[in-house]
């Protein structure tokens, strides 16, 4: 409990300070549980994401940092290693391949990554990892960018 | 709500200490330690603790543990370091909660604590080396070097570095003596030689600590003991150097008692049972 309490709140500092450093990531603690965290990230440009603000939620387990946080997103989202309905993301480093050196603020610039590069041969979302397997790039992107406008900008008026 | 008090709270204290945070816990170091390989340094705590959740994950037992920060494979944590000496704690270790030294072997490092020339009115060095005694096979030796090693290295199993400096040190015998019947070496010489042909050796084994080892080694060699009765003599003086280890009389006289019982269970100690001499 004190660790992983002790370590979020250095995260939550380190945070304040690095707000104005990483303007495409805005990390929120939740005001009553310092073990729920949202956090709103911009879509990496020249992908179908571009323009497009994707909130996630992070679940902090006790043991952290020994265990990874989960991670989903709540915001819509058509990429092969993103489930379509849950949001449930699946990358390595929120799983096995998880160090407790990572923060929520990488793991946020993890997801960033992911967005601009996504690995369609351990797909989430099967329709997504498909038109990308089968060569279908454009016919990915209009999808992505059909997702991005509907669900993840801000509507105007 | 709670967040944010505590953390404007300890703003002010931990600010300037947590320049160079442990990755982990990203709170300053406590104990500070290292990777062997990586050299990434952690709060001893931090990273041991992280090993018992990688461990716990794996069937069998780890040899190497991946450094959270940059994935090099490394085989031990170093710590307690002081500039002199360090402790190092082998990852596969790690479940057994590691390598306990044995008393004769805490005997041992506790030796490495005392000053140089501890024994020196004890047993003739230079003379040693006069009459040329290394020219006659000791046979407690290797298992004098065994101990030792295990003890400095805090290591089970060090028959390669054992080998190694004692096939140095054959090889520098035979060369002495052969160059011996050609020209007429100093007694110093052949010392000093000695003395840096087995640092040399053994410097990337035992590190800080070689210079103490190889005089260590050069005195046990120069009592022409076995180990027994090497130990006996240096636990006598250990003991009157240290009255708080005679103070208390039923532990040493327990000491002795394990010791003599791990003689017996130690097959290694009795190879060499009859006088060396």
């Amino acid at each position: 409990m004190q660790t992983s309490r002790a370590r979020l709140f250095k995260e939550y500092k380190e945070v304040q300070r690095e707000k104005v450093a990483d303007p495409d990531i805005q990390l929120v603690c939740d005001d009553t549980n310092i073990f729920k965290w949202t956090a709103l990230i911009k879509g990496p440009s020249e992908t179908p994401y571009e323009g497009g603000v994707f909130q996630l939620a992070f679940a902090v387990p006790e043991p952290y940092p020994l265990q990874p946080p989960q991670v989903r997103f709540l915001t819509k989202i058509f990429h092969p290693n993103v489930h379509f309905k849950t949001g449930e993301i699946c990358l390595d480093i929120l799983k096995n391949a998880w160090s407790p050196a990572w923060t929520l603020q990488s793991v946020c610039r993890a997801i960033i990554a992911l967005m601009a590069h996504p690995e369609p041969d351990s797909p989430l979302n099967c329709d997504s990892g498909n038109l990308l397997r089968s060569g279908d790039v454009r016919g990915f992107n209009s999808m992505a960018r059909m997702y991005t406008r509907l669900a993840a900008m801000p509507k105007k008026g | 709500m709670a967040a944010k008090e505590i953390v404007d709270g300890s703003n002010s204290i931990d600010e300037g200490s947590d320049r160079d945070p442990c990755p982990i816990c990203l709170g300053t170091i406590l104990e500070e330690s290292y990777l062997d390989t990586c050299f990434h340094k952690f709060c001893f705590k931090c990273i041991k603790q992280w090993i018992k959740v990688v461990s716990s994950k794996v069937s069998k037992q780890l040899s190497s543990v991946k450094c959270p920060l940059c994935k090099t494979e490394n085989l031990s944590i170093i710590h307690n370091y002081d500039g002199h000496s360090f402790d190092r704690h082998y990852i596969s270790r790690n479940i057994t909660d590691g390598f306990v030294l044995t008393k004769e072997q805490r005997y041992r490092l506790q030796c490495y604590y005392t000053e140089p020339g501890f024994l020196a009115d004890v047993f003739d060095v230079p003379r040693f080396w006069k009459l040329k005694r290394f020219l006659q096979p000791n046979r407690s030796l290797e298992a004098w070097l065994r101990r030792e090693l295990q003890a400095l290295m805090q290591d089970e199993n060090v028959d390669i570095v054992l080998h190694h400096l004692v096939g140095v040190t054959d090889s520098f015998c035979k060369r002495i003596e052969q160059r011996h019947k050609q020209e007429a070496i100093s007694a110093e010489t052949i010392q000093e030689q000695f003395k840096s042909v087995v640092s040399e050796a053994a410097r990337p084994f035992v590190m800080a600590r070689t210079d103490r080892f190889v005089d260590e080694l050069e005195l046990f060699l120069a009592s022409g003991l076995n180990m027994e009765a090497y130990d006996a003599v240096y636990k006598q003086r250990l003991r009157l150097n240290n009255p708080k280890v005679i103070g208390a009389g039923n532990e040493a006289r327990e000491e002795e008692e394990a010791e003599n019982r791990r003689n017996r269970a130690t097959p290694y100690l009795f190879i060499f049972d009859e006088d060396s001499d």
